[in-house]
């Protein structure tokens, strides 16, 4: 077993991984060239008719500029750094996402208030309400690490939290889709902290009731459900969402129509540049772009994996679970939901959707899991090897460890 | 240490990967099945949904007169609107209705009852919407009101070509006359557009789409002179008027191409409203459609058999008793009279029914009976006069007419020869007498004198010869000269015009019986037929009268007509006097 000093320097190990980086603007660039691609005509359908700029694309492109920058600094700010103001971040958010409830400030879209309006920006707090989550989360998983065995320090703030969430996200912003991947962000980073078997059995059989629940209880949450199970008998409600996915996914074919040749994106299908762009994807690059988006998608979360596994510490570990599940499950989600395996729930493609918030938070986390990689340790074979020259170690996290931890091994 | 005793947990995390791994594995599979085994199922889905054929519609081709070199349109395209709802966006009805009655014009109750049937997508609220009514129901902003462009038709001269014309019906298709027998000329070959379009049925600019030009009707333009028409059509009112008629119909040709120059019926009807109309009949262009028994008119065909075959001559006598016999039946002289010896001018000028069964007697092998090698050769002249056969005029529901083969009766063929028992139509009449006046040619008639086809150019609708030698022209001149003595001295003496030599021929015919036994007692159907000048004609009038009122025969109801109308024709013609 390596030894190591007990307390880890702020000093980097070594670089950065820059394939998330690469991984990252991969997917954007695949995102931003299908809004280009259809966002006009979509904005001609949302006009009524009028051939209009298209806005989508420009404002993606400020969403994307700001991002930009946030990613930056989340990749030059320690991440204990995030630790330490964890409170004020979930208490911040958790201000964010009442105040959707104030009638001056909210934005009703679709029968949903989930977006808060200031002047000419829209805000959608569910977004920042995630990573706060995770980084409180992480900091409770950290500071409780040798408690965990007892409820007082597991169970209970977990069922606190996911009662906040089900009162908040599901209750007051309607927000099935989003709970769902909060929920799972929770189990995963509970899972993985080593919480005891009965206490993560005890709390999952509790969700799974209580998500029935609020599904029984919610007139076009069960409508949807039902949809889901009773597939293609109502293709004018809401299986004419999933069926008109499934015609777009289905025409692409192998190879798809082409660049810009969309149809589907001319009023047949709902969302096409936000939460159905997948099926976009797939209508104009076939099967190849859907594989090749899930590839992109796949090397990501294998990245992501490598820094979960070599973190360096309790909270990093957490976090990087926590960031990892985030966009693992919601790239899930939102697909299976457009291939029918899952009921609709209407959540973003990570990094490829239209959408500010999600675009400038998702990049948030990716600076932070970048930052992260900068620490990373390597275990077993190679523990004492650097099979790469320079004081930074490797470019790729996890696959060298640095020298400074050589020389006092 | 406390993290390294986490490290122990790797395989929770490595599980919650597994669990991922699985779930994106069922993503692939059913991807696979999607985009791959399935592909053809939802491509055919979505071309169902995305692709339409939309037809273009083609412009219906324009009927004008040619006035003096102008082109003067009698029948054409108005661009209105055609207003219909949808009530099931229709949300008040009542308040719907309050706002649109007062600009279309119908009973709010009615259009509220109309707009309150949910059950339909379609209600049709009006036609020819002007552009300014549209501009003031779309101001209105009322969902489930749609506005649609569409072609009406507008006839600028309202009665004066009705039955010529006929009209174009609520769905587009022309209906008798003109437009109903060139109506797939004039309607065109509407385009198709296979295209895709958006979710709203909008056709999207796609390389995919395919495009089949409309092709436009073609427009016509007709042989028929604006103020002949109107003098002609004056005419007739006033001789249907003034002889309390039931109808009258008057037809001007030239003589010496078949071109129709007026074609006017009375009663007629506005085209522009023909949803007015209540009697179908009406629609009908008798001249076209109507058979009859042209009574003593037709003996200028008789006549011009026996003098053309060679076997009488203008100065061939007979001993009019009055009367003759037939197979034990007795043909007599109008009102029974008797001239004695006879010449065949005075047969013509003094229409003497005995004299035409004389004409049939002479044509056979025994000028004192009648046999069938005269009927053969009488049939045969008929026959070459046009009787028996459509004309081909441009109007539709032409009848053949009925002539009896010569194997039939001797009586049959007797009455016959004054034009009894013979069934033809007014304009089988009017190329026959032309076929005397021109010298012995049957032309075809023809209301068409000039096409204009999609490129733009006009083409010339020729002359068409039917029979080039009918009769000779020696023949048809002899004819024509007795003709003239019928205005200088008989019947037509109304119609006497100095300076002017005019030919024709009146006919007051009786009408059959609808169960085909005897004839009417007080019903007669007067016509004259009469061409000028004789020397070289440039028009032929037929003037018919149907069903007088008044007592008396042709020369004194349709003659006047005739009168009037050739009178007035010699001036517009500029044809100065012969004698």
């Amino acid at each position: 077993m390596l030894r190591r000093k007990s307390k880890l320097t702020n000093y980097p190990l070594h670089r950065p991984d820059y394939i998330i980086g690469l991984l990252v603007l991969l997917l954007i660039g695949v995102g931003m060239i299908i809004i280009y691609s259809i966002g006009s005509i979509v904005k001609f359908n949302v006009s009524g008719g009028r051939l209009d700029q298209n806005t989508f694309f420009t404002t993606q492109l400020i969403s994307l500029f700001l991002g930009a920058i946030v990613w930056f600094i989340a990749s030059k700010i320690n991440y204990r750094f995030w630790q330490k103001i964890s409170i004020y971040l979930a208490v911040v958010s958790l201000i964010l996402m009442l105040l959707v409830m104030l009638p001056p400030l909210s934005l009703d879209a679709k029968g949903a208030t989930r977006w808060l309006k200031l002047g000419p920006l829209s805000f959608q707090p569910v977004e920042f309400f995630k990573l706060s989550l995770i980084i409180l989360l992480a900091n409770l998983l950290d500071k409780g690490k040798e408690k965990l065995k007892s409820p007082l320090y597991s169970l209970l703030p977990f069922m606190i939290i996911l009662t906040v969430i089900a009162a908040l996200v599901v209750l007051l912003q309607k927000d099935m889709g989003s709970a769902m991947v909060l929920v799972a962000i929770c189990f995963s980073m509970y899972f993985t902290a080593g919480t005891p078997f009965w206490q993560f059995l005890g709390s999952f059989t509790a969700v799974v009731a209580g998500g029935i629940i609020l599904i029984l209880t919610e007139p076009y949450r069960f409508a949807r459900v039902n949809t889901f199970f009773s597939r293609g008998q109502d293709l004018s409600g809401t299986g004419y969402h999933i069926n008109q996915a499934l015609i777009a996914l289905g025409s692409g074919g192998l190879i798809g129509r082409g660049l810009g040749k969309s149809l589907q994106a001319y009023g047949y299908l709902p969302e096409s540049i936000n939460d159905s762009i997948f099926a976009i994807i797939g209508e104009q690059f076939g099967l190849v772009g859907t594989l090749s988006v899930i590839v992109l998608f796949v090397l990501l979360i294998y990245r992501f994996l490598k820094i979960c596994l070599s973190a360096p510490d309790m909270f990093s570990r957490m976090l990087a679970v926590g960031i990892t599940v985030w966009i693992g499950i919601q790239t899930l989600t939102n697909i299976a939901a457009m291939l029918g395996l899952i009921p609709l729930t209407g959540i973003p493609l990570p990094m490829i959707s239209y959408g500010g918030t999600s675009m400038i938070f998702l990049l948030f986390a990716i600076g932070i899991m970048q930052n992260i990689s900068k620490y990373t340790i390597k275990e077993g074979r190679y523990a004492n090897n650097s099979f790469r020259r320079g004081d930074r170690g490797s470019y790729f996290a996890g696959s060298s460890y640095a020298r400074r931890v050589k020389k006092t091994g | 240490m406390p993290y390294l005793d986490n490290l122990k947990f790797n395989w929770r995390i490595n599980t919650i990967f597994v669990v991922m791994a699985i779930f994106l594995l069922a993503i692939i599979y059913r991807l696979i099945d999607i985009q791959v085994i399935n592909s053809q199922k939802y491509l055919a889905l979505a071309n169902s949904q995305q692709s339409r054929k939309f037809e273009i519609p083609a412009k219906r081709g324009e009927i004008f007169l040619e006035d003096n070199g102008q082109l003067y349109p009698i029948a054409l395209n108005q661009s209105l609107k055609l207003l219909y709802a949808d009530p099931k966006f229709i949300k008040d009805p009542t308040d719907v209705s309050k706002k649109l009655s007062p600009i279309i014009g119908i009973d709010e109750a009615k259009l509220t009852e109309a707009l309150s049937n949910k059950n339909s997508r379609y209600v049709e609220l009006k036609q020819k919407i002007s552009k300014e009514d549209a501009t003031r129901i779309n101001a209105l902003k009322i969902a489930g009101l749609v506005l649609r462009d569409k072609d009406y038709r507008y006839y600028t001269e309202g009665n004066l070509y009705s039955q010529v014309l006929g009209y174009v019906n609520n769905d587009g298709i022309g209906q008798y006359g003109i437009e109903g027998y060139l109506d797939s000329e004039l309607a065109g070959t509407p385009g198709l557009l296979r295209a895709v379009t958006d979710s709203l049925g909008i056709p999207i600019n796609s390389q995919d789409n395919t495009l089949l030009e409309a092709r436009d009707g073609k427009s016509y333009i007709l042989t028929i002179d604006r103020t002949v028409q109107s003098l002609a059509d004056k005419a007739i009112v006033k001789a249907v008027q003034n002889n309390r008629a039931q109808s009258g119909s008057m037809i001007v040709m030239d003589p010496k191409t078949g071109e129709i120059i007026a074609m006017a019926n009375y009663p007629n009807f506005d085209p522009n409203n023909y949803f007015e109309v209540k009697d179908y009949t009406l629609f009908k262009n008798s001249t076209i459609t109507n058979l009859y028994e042209p009574g003593s008119g037709f003996k200028i065909f008789t006549m011009s058999a026996g003098l053309d075959s060679g076997k009488i001559k203008p100065e061939t006598t007979y001993n009019d008793t009055g009367s003759v016999t037939v197979s034990g039946k007795t043909i007599n002289n109008a009102e029974n009279k008797k001239y004695g010896i006879q010449t065949m001018t005075d047969v013509i000028q003094k229409s003497l029914n005995t004299g035409a069964v004389f004409i049939l007697q002479a044509l056979g092998t025994d000028p004192n009976k009648i046999t069938l090698a005269g009927k053969e050769l009488l049939y045969e002249y008929i026959k070459k006069f046009g009787f028996g056969i459509k004309s081909g005029i441009e109007q539709p529901g032409e009848p053949d007419g009925f002539v009896k083969a010569p194997k039939t009766y001797d009586i049959d063929y007797a009455n016959m020869t004054f034009g009894q028992g013979i069934s033809i139509t007014s304009i089988q009449m009017i190329i026959g007498a032309a076929a005397i006046a021109n010298g012995g040619k049957l032309y075809q008639p023809h209301l068409v004198k000039k096409i204009v086809d999609k490129d733009k150019v006009a083409v010339l609708n020729k002359p068409k010869v039917i029979r080039d030698n009918v009769i000779s022209p020696q023949t048809a001149a002899t004819v024509a000269s007795m003709m003239v003595r019928v205005v200088e001295h008989g019947s037509g003496y109304l119609t006497k015009t100095k300076g002017y030599n005019i030919a024709g021929k009146t006919g007051t015919a009786q009408v059959p019986k609808a169960n085909g036994q005897g004839y009417e007692e007080d019903k007669n159907i007067g016509s004259f037929v009469g061409f000028a000048p004789v020397e070289d004609p440039k028009f032929i009038i037929l003037v018919r009268v149907d069903y007088p009122k008044v007592q008396g025969f042709a020369e004194k109801t349709a003659v006047p007509a005739f009168a009037e109308v050739a009178r007035e024709l010699l001036k517009y013609y500029q044809i100065p006097p012969s004698n």
